[in-house]
């Protein structure tokens, strides 16, 4: 043991030796001078000119954190509001889209009074879990159509499954929702069988109906419901006659 | 009122066999900070070869020394404010060029980092300092230096920092065990575990010279 130490003590000091051993530089003659000179520039200011360069390396990361963060904080809250929106606005009239010119197709028609107190909805059609507003992060995956991407979307306004807005239900779907089957003929949608137990076969459609209008609107090949809206009344032509439905759930 | 040395002879104190002088140092500082400007002068001369040297053997480029120990000095005349007297003078002045010598390195790390050569660096490797060969005249210092000189000082140069520092502060600077700690702001075993690590890894560079 000692002897290792011993010899670990005299490679040390061979090595101080050779290191020592090497040979001292000397600073240059006009060192002085070039001290004085970077002093004197340093007290015009030269020396003090990273100042700027460093309130650039503060400043603009922390701009740019304070716009990345309040990017994403107006967007979050904009989120919200329109969340809060969709629950006021989810029983709205509907827009419906008809054909590629609304003006030629869609022309109201006059209401009757044969159903004042009429109150089925077609929203009611749809299981009830779809209705309620989207809760953003909830647990129960069956609720609502959105996401959180859709919902970091500001400008998307968030709607249950089945009446979002931008996408549209089309006549068909509507009538195959209320268990119609029906079919477009080339000038109307002509009812070919109705499913027992639904709700259009609650409504009073038959089979060899031919439907004209939903809630007073005419509807043709292309009608579109767009967003919910609730659901009065069906004018069908029976036989020739025009007869008005009520929606019954 | 300030300190006059102008009238004073002051002999230029060779590096590593400094004679004591006549003005301590912590005087000198405080008739600079009275305005004294030889007093600064001579601040400058007493330890601007040792520096240079230190700083010299440290990054192994005599034009990067220089500037680092002008650099250094520099730092020290705007600091003087804060120069606190409970600690000598040198060792201030070595952190200061050891705070900038180390900073040296790691430019040089992340320059290297940045070429094609970094990318190809293994972890083990990263720990040892790669000191390209200075191949610059030197234009103030002739230096001739025999072929063992030049490769003790490349076997220095490719020690860790951490190293580095100790080797070269105690073995070339001579300073005592207790002044490279506080220098290093270490512990003195710690200190001397680094000295004593560091001539482990010269040894096996230098295996030839045993």
């Amino acid at each position: 043991m000692d002897v290792n130490d011993n010899k670990i003590d005299r490679d040390e000091q061979r090595i101080a030796e050779l290191v020592g051993s090497l040979k001292r530089v000397e600073a240059p003659g006009d060192f002085e001078t070039r001290v004085r000179a970077r002093i004197a520039s340093a007290d015009k200011g030269e020396h003090g000119a990273w100042t700027p360069f460093l309130i650039a390396r503060i400043a603009v990361p922390a701009v740019l954190l304070i716009a990345i963060g309040g990017y994403f904080g107006f967007y979050a809250l904009r989120s919200n509001r329109v969340d809060t929106s969709t629950q006021a606005t989810a029983i709205e009239e509907p827009a419906v889209i008809t054909g590629t010119n609304m003006t030629d197709t869609a022309a109201p028609l006059t209401p009757t009074a044969a159903n004042p107190q009429a109150t089925n909805t077609l929203a009611q059609t749809i299981p009830s879990t779809d209705k309620r507003p989207l809760s953003v992060g909830s647990k129960n995956s069956n609720i609502g159509g959105g996401s959180i991407d859709q919902a970091s979307k500001g400008s998307t306004a968030i709607f249950p499954r089945g009446l979002d807005p931008n996408a549209g239900v089309p006549i068909a779907s509507v009538l195959e929702m209320i268990g119609v089957d029906a079919k477009w003929d080339g000038r109307s949608w002509r009812v070919n069988s109705v499913a027992a137990g639904n709700v259009g076969e609650r409504s009073g459609i038959k089979a060899g109906d031919v439907i004209e209008a939903v809630n007073d609107r005419r509807v043709d090949a292309k009608t579109v419901f767009v967003g919910s809206f609730t659901s009065r009344s069906l004018l069908v032509r029976r036989d020739g006659k025009p007869i008005e439905l009520t929606f019954k759930p | 009122m300030a300190y006059d040395f102008t009238a004073k002879v002051l002999k230029e104190a060779k590096p590593n066999r400094m004679p004591e002088p006549k003005v301590s140092d912590h005087d000198l500082i405080q008739a600079t900070r009275n305005g004294d400007e030889a007093a600064f002068a001579e601040i400058i001369g007493r330890y601007r070869n040792a520096i240079t040297n230190y700083l010299y053997r440290f990054l192994n480029d005599y034009e990067e020394a220089v500037d680092l120990a002008q650099e250094t000095f520099v730092r020290v005349y705007f600091a003087l404010d804060r120069y606190h007297t409970e600690f000598a003078f040198s060792t201030y002045i070595y952190r200061i060029a050891t705070n900038l010598a180390i900073s040296e390195l790691r430019r040089r790390k992340r320059r290297r980092v940045l070429s094609l050569t970094g990318l190809f660096q293994t972890e083990e490797d990263s720990d040892i300092e790669f000191q390209p060969a200075d191949v610059r005249r030197l234009q103030d210092v002739e230096l001739v230096e025999d072929e063992q000189s030049r490769v003790i000082a490349k076997a220095i140069a490719s020690l860790p920092e951490k190293y580095r520092v100790a080797v070269v502060l105690r073995d070339v600077e001579g300073r005592s065990y207790e002044e490279i700690a506080e220098i290093m702001e270490l512990g003195l075993g710690t200190t001397k575990s680094r000295i004593s690590r560091g001539r482990g890894i010269l040894k096996d560079k230098l295996e030839s010279y045993f």
